[in-house]
């Protein structure tokens, strides 16, 4: 029952939160909403003895569906509880945070109460024992994505992302919720172990129908995870308030689809898991050329979270399920400092988010300026922090699975992360500053959180390497010595060349900006959208609207009319004069006896 | 006299009454031929008993005279009723309830 | 024998005859209310499922687990809608008028008999149309028109079929008829003569012509029962009537009809999206729910038979719902337009239950609209794939009218007016709520009391 608690304390509090949040004050709705991330945590870690001894830990809670298998049920092994744990305690830090970060805001009810059940949500994701409950959370990760991204409600382009987000994940929900119910239709159940048990003994995600239901989840993965081509609405929804950038980025939401090739993976069929792989290589890059141009603060750390995510699909997709979920907690360490100290950056420098005019910063925030170090250092793929570690086992594993190709997206990703990580560090805090302006370090409930997740960056990637902390079952490739020097001396020529660029800020790189700032439209991926789905879909509506339904309307009237003409016709009949009915009477009793006195011959 | 003879003239009276009726557009005498056709009914009804000599016949046609009566009473008040609100005994100034 | 449930608002209904007034109003709640609780101890007492649908009884009235369910939206919806009916004029002759179309709904879902069912479905039309024609909109003599014509036409069909079915077979009586045989070809026949009749009334795509303006101009209430629980009729007579009287038949016809319902539940939602007005968008998004029950009541499975009682349970609901906020909405900003933004920053609550009644009504798990649509789904799924994929196609469109819906009336810095919810209003909306989450979080309190009948159904469609 301690796992069902995991998912019950969240859960609880964003329900207290909605509904008694009024009363309880600003500060308390965030210390309640946090205090109940971090006992889920708790809950969580607690359950680490009894892993010991047995491989699961389920918990079967009640009923729900009438469906086979649709049962409120959870199922947790070693490696879901890695991710869960961090999962956790990322939000638990993220949480803190925005009680400094949102403490002038008006609408904390709401903004925690979301927070929370945006977490439990993502706990449902990691934890759900069948596909039915997984939906669930899967289904309100986008819709408190949308609540939160729409948080300041004034901004009408806060309000564009919400709607640009939520529509998007639901594309992906859609064609989860068709994969969900093909894999019901053909396996009878919606059990994730007796789904991969019938997989694994007969085979049969090779058919036809099931490559289309796991092409389908592919797809659902894909738009939650914002991978090509369903990215668009990841770097949009930075619109929103930062630490909700944060948890979407690094603790939840855009892991979701790597959690689920993770626990789908005996199931899927292995074309499909190729695809996701290829899909994500393809992404990896594209994201962090994008990444290379942006002048947007949170939009470079928005592409790189896109580009990162990439590097954990093809790790998931060639079934390096151990690299993939080594990628993913150090990610979410890295992201989540990053995202948060570029949030103390925000407040700081009065909500100016173009890096061209920031500089500077690191005499005047020596706390954040550390932190955002570890977690460039870990964006760019350097010892000794996490993120050397696990972008090295992806990159092992590429060439374990002798996938050249993979192995050199991966490695040119990594260069090109190394290049903007410089670039992003660079330019706010060590170039001269552009414009003078007073900045200070933020509240101590704001550089606490960043602090441990900073220092949490620092130390868990060799602490996993040398084997001292556990992150489930599996082990990493074997890396060989050649691969590990390649990719950091990538790593290192790609951060030394950034750094060297920029270092005198943007103004003396324009010749490199000039090139680089031409990818910066995404290649024109949000064009193509609105040519090729949002116009014709408005289109689409706008004919049914003027056409089909007016035809329809048109029709009731030729109905109205019909009746109309043929009453007036008949109304003549009925004219009121007695003698006329009486006519008609005798009329039509003469008629009726010659009737029946001819039938009757 | 053969019973033809009274079925003749109860026929022909019926005729005359359906045709007032029809015909004239004054209350009263639309009245008066709604009496004339109830009896030559009542006519035909006591001829067939005398021919067939059986009562029911002539029960028949008291309980017509009943009715009758009944029908006078109501049909004078409407008439009245009519006369009040139309200064007028034709009945197709009342032509209101209408298609 | 459950005549309570038909005699409540019969009395109801009488006693606005006596000069009560005032007392009008709670009557009528109170009889929605007695309804609801009577019939939902039955289905849990399981008076339904002690007298399924056996051709020994021959009684004329009954009720089993699917019209118990049905009965308790009927009394949850009409008490609901009574409650939101203030300030209406000449509130004797409204209300007993609203409670005689309660007895008539209720009526349909008891009758046994086809004769009976016939003479409820036409009564039914009466209040509704007076209801419509004396406290309706501006629009209220032509939309009016239109609904009557238009089911009338359906109804005369329909009457066609049971006299020429009921001659033909000796008695009227629905579990007779269940057992009689008929050849393919007959029951196809009678099954498009009954379908006329239902297709109309749910509205079944393309026959939703009379829908936009009826929940246009019906006066509020009226529309929340007219989408609530008169269209789940048409559902109930598609389910409990054609499928067990024409097995074959519907079997038959169930490709072309399941088609209809997959283009019409994408349909409407795509019309939703373009609607600029409260009453528009829940009319398109009900003929959107409804198209997508009625792809289940088709299909004559038992799972399709218990996905299609949770989802009309669950859209009654949620209409409802829809309907009292767009009237507080109206009650506010003086129009059922919606492009007044900024609301959210003056109304706070009324944002939070806005949001919370369109994220039921797009299908978000834990709410009641995600268990009927995915039970809905789940069992197209099983003969047909390729119109369950395209019905699922309306999880997107129906978030693009959703938040669209939401954007245009909470975000934003518009100049908006009037205050936040009253104590009142809330008392109308939570109880609602609950029942939303409730069916969303456990849909079997539903289905468990109709296993047994639905088995049956399952037997005679073999």
């Amino acid at each position: 029952m301690t796992l069902a608690l995991v998912v019950a304390f969240p859960l609880a509090a964003a329900i207290l939160i909605a509904l008694a949040g009024g009363r309880l004050g600003r500060r308390t709705t965030g210390v309640v909403a946090s205090l109940a991330i971090f006992l889920s945590f708790g809950a969580a870690a607690s359950m680490i003895a009894t892993m010991l001894s047995r491989p699961l830990i389920e918990a079967r809670i009640g009923p729900w569906l009438p469906i086979a298998g649709a049962d409120f049920a959870l199922v947790v092994d070693s490696s879901m509880l890695a991710v869960t744990l961090t999962i956790t305690g990322v939000s638990a830090l993220i949480s803190v945070y925005s009680i400094g970060y949102l403490a002038h805001d008006r609408g904390t009810q709401r903004y925690f109460a979301a927070l929370d059940l945006f977490v439990a949500a993502m706990l449902l994701i990691v934890l759900a024992s069948n596909l039915a409950l997984l939906f669930a959370g899967w289904e309100l990760v986008g819709l408190c994505s949308y609540l939160l991204i729409g948080h300041v409600r004034e901004r009408p382009a806060a309000g564009a992302a919400a709607v640009r987000a939520f529509v998007v994940s639901r594309v992906g929900d859609a064609a989860f919720l068709g994969g969900i119910l093909l894999i019901a239709t053909s396996f009878h159940t919606l059990d994730l172990a007796q789904i991969a048990g019938v997989a694994i003994e007969h085979g049969n995600m090779g058919t036809d129908p099931l490559v289309v239901a796991s092409a389908l989840l592919l797809v659902g993965a894909l738009a939650k995870s914002a991978q090509f081509p369903l990215h668009v609405w990841l770097p949009d929804a930075m619109e929103g308030p930062t630490p909700v950038s944060a948890l979407i980025q690094a603790a939840t939401m855009v892991t979701g689809g790597v959690v689920l090739l993770m626990r789908m993976r005996s199931a899927l069929a292995p074309d499909v898991l190729q695809a996701a792989a290829i899909i994500g290589g393809f992404t990896a890059l594209g994201a962090a050329l994008v990444a290379m141009g942006q002048r947007d603060l949170r939009r470079v750390l928005a592409w790189s979270t896109i580009s990162q995510v990439g590097l954990m699909f093809v790790a998931a997709g060639l079934g390096a399920v151990f690299a993939a979920r080594f990628h993913l907690i150090s990610h979410a360490l890295f992201k989540a400092t990053l995202l948060l100290g570029s949030g103390s950056v925000v407040h700081a420098a009065s909500d100016e988010l173009d890096i061209g005019r920031l500089g500077g910063l690191g005499r005047r925030m020596r706390w954040t300026a550390g932190a955002f170090a570890v977690g460039t250092l870990a964006l760019a793929a350097l010892p000794p922090v996490s993120g050397f570690f696990s972008n090295e086992g992806i990159a092992a594993a590429a060439l374990a699975e002798s996938e050249p190709f993979l192995l050199g997206l991966a490695l040119v990703t990594s260069f090109i992360s190394a290049f903007y990580a410089a670039r992003l560090f660079v330019l706010v805090f060590v170039a001269r500053p552009t414009v003078e302006r007073e900045v200070h370090e933020s509240s101590v409930v704001m550089v606490i959180p960043i602090a441990i997740l900073a220092a949490g960056a620092l130390v868990f990637g060799g602490l996993v390497s040398s084997g001292v902390l556990p992150i489930g079952s599996g082990r990493a490739d074997e890396a060989p010595i050649s691969i590990v020097a390649i990719s950091f001396a990538i790593a290192l020529a790609g951060f030394s060349l950034g750094w060297l660029t920029y270092r005198h800020g943007l103004e003396r790189a324009r010749p490199v900006e000039e090139v680089t700032g031409r990818l910066a439209n995404g290649f024109g991926v949000d064009w193509v959208y609105r040519v090729t789905f949002e116009q014709p879909f408005t289109a689409i509506a706008r004919e049914l609207d003027t056409g089909a339904e007016r035809a329809n309307q048109l029709a009731i009237d030729g109905l109205v009319l019909l009746v109309r003409a043929s009453s007036t016709l008949v109304r003549r009949v009925q004219a009121g004069y007695v003698s006329r009915y009486e006519i008609l009477l005798i009329g039509g009793a003469v008629a009726l006896l010659a009737y029946w006195n001819w039938s009757a011959r | 006299m053969p019973t033809q003879a009274y079925l003749l003239l109860g026929a022909l009276l019926f005729s005359l009454g359906t045709l007032g009726v029809v015909l004239r557009t004054n209350a009263l005498a639309m009245l008066i031929s709604v009496e004339l056709m109830l009896n030559a009914v009542n006519v035909t009804f006591v001829a067939a008993a005398r021919e067939f000599g059986d009562l029911d016949g002539q029960v028949i046609a008291f309980f017509v005279i009943a009715v009758a009566a009944a029908e006078v009473a109501v049909g004078l008040a409407i008439v009245i009723d009519l006369a009040r609100r139309k200064r007028s005994l034709d009945v197709d100034e009342a032509s209101e309830l209408r298609g | 024998m459950p005549v309570e449930i038909l005699v409540i608002p019969l009395i109801v209904a009488l006693a606005c005859a006596l000069p009560i007034g005032a007392l009008a109003r709670p009557l009528a709640v109170l009889g929605g209310l007695i309804v609801a609780a009577d019939a939902a101890a039955g289905l849990w007492l399981g008076y339904g499922v002690s007298s399924p649908m056996d051709p020994a009884i021959g009684s004329i009235l009954g009720a089993d687990g699917f019209s118990g369910a049905m009965l308790v939206l009927t009394g949850v919806l009409f008490a609901t809608g009574a409650a939101a009916s203030t300030g209406v004029r000449s509130p004797r002759g409204y209300f007993a008028l609203w409670s005689l179309l309660q007895v008539t709904v209720s009526g349909v879902f008891l009758a046994r008999d086809l004769v009976l069912f016939f003479i409820f479905w036409e009564a039914m039309l009466v209040p509704l149309a007076l209801l419509m024609w004396l406290w309706g909109g501006a629009d209220r003599r032509a939309a009016t028109f239109r609904f009557v014509l238009y089911t009338m036409t359906g109804s005369a069909l329909f009457l066609i079929g049971i006299i020429a079915l009921g001659v033909g077979a000796g008695t009227f009586s629905i579990p007779a008829l269940a057992g009689y045989r008929l050849s393919e070809g007959s029951q196809i026949a009678f099954a498009v003569l009954f379908l006329a009749a239902f297709a109309v009334k749910l509205p079944l795509f393309p026959f939703h012509g009379w829908l936009p303006r009826a929940y246009a101009a019906a006066p509020l209430p009226v529309a929340l029962v007219l989408s609530g629980i008169v269209a789940k009729t048409a559902v109930y007579g598609i389910a409990r009537i054609c499928v067990p009287l024409f097995p074959l038949g519907m079997s038959d016809l169930a490709p072309g009809l399941v088609a209809l319902a997959a283009v019409g539940t994408l349909y409407g939602a795509l019309l939703a999206t373009r609607q600029c007005d409260t009453r528009g968008l829940i009319a398109f998004s009900s003929l959107s729910h409804l198209n997508l029950i009625g792809l289940a009541a088709v299909l004559g499975t038992v799972e399709a038979a218990r996905a299609v009682i949770v989802a009309s349970v669950s859209h009654g609901l949620v209409v409802a719902a829809l309907f009292l906020l767009a009237g507080m909405l109206a009650s506010r900003t003086g129009s059922s337009a919606f492009a007044t933004g900024g609301l959210a920053a003056r109304a706070p609550v009324l944002a939070m239950f806005t949001t919370f009644a369109i994220v039921a009504a797009i299908g978000v798990p834990g709410t009641s609209g995600f268990a009927g649509e995915f039970l809905v789904l789940a069992s197209a799924y099983v003969r047909f794939p390729g119109a369950g994929l395209v019905a699922t196609l309306v999880v997107i469109v129906a978030a693009v009218y959703g938040v669209r819906f939401l954007r245009a009336t909470f975000f934003g810095a518009g100049a908006a007016r009037g205050d936040d919810l009253s104590r009142r209003e809330r008392a109308i909306l939570i109880p609602l709520f609950v029942l939303i989450l409730v069916v969303g979080l456990a849909p079997w309190t539903l289905t468990d009391s109709v296993r047994l009948v639905t088995a049956q159904t399952a037997e005679l469609h073999r």
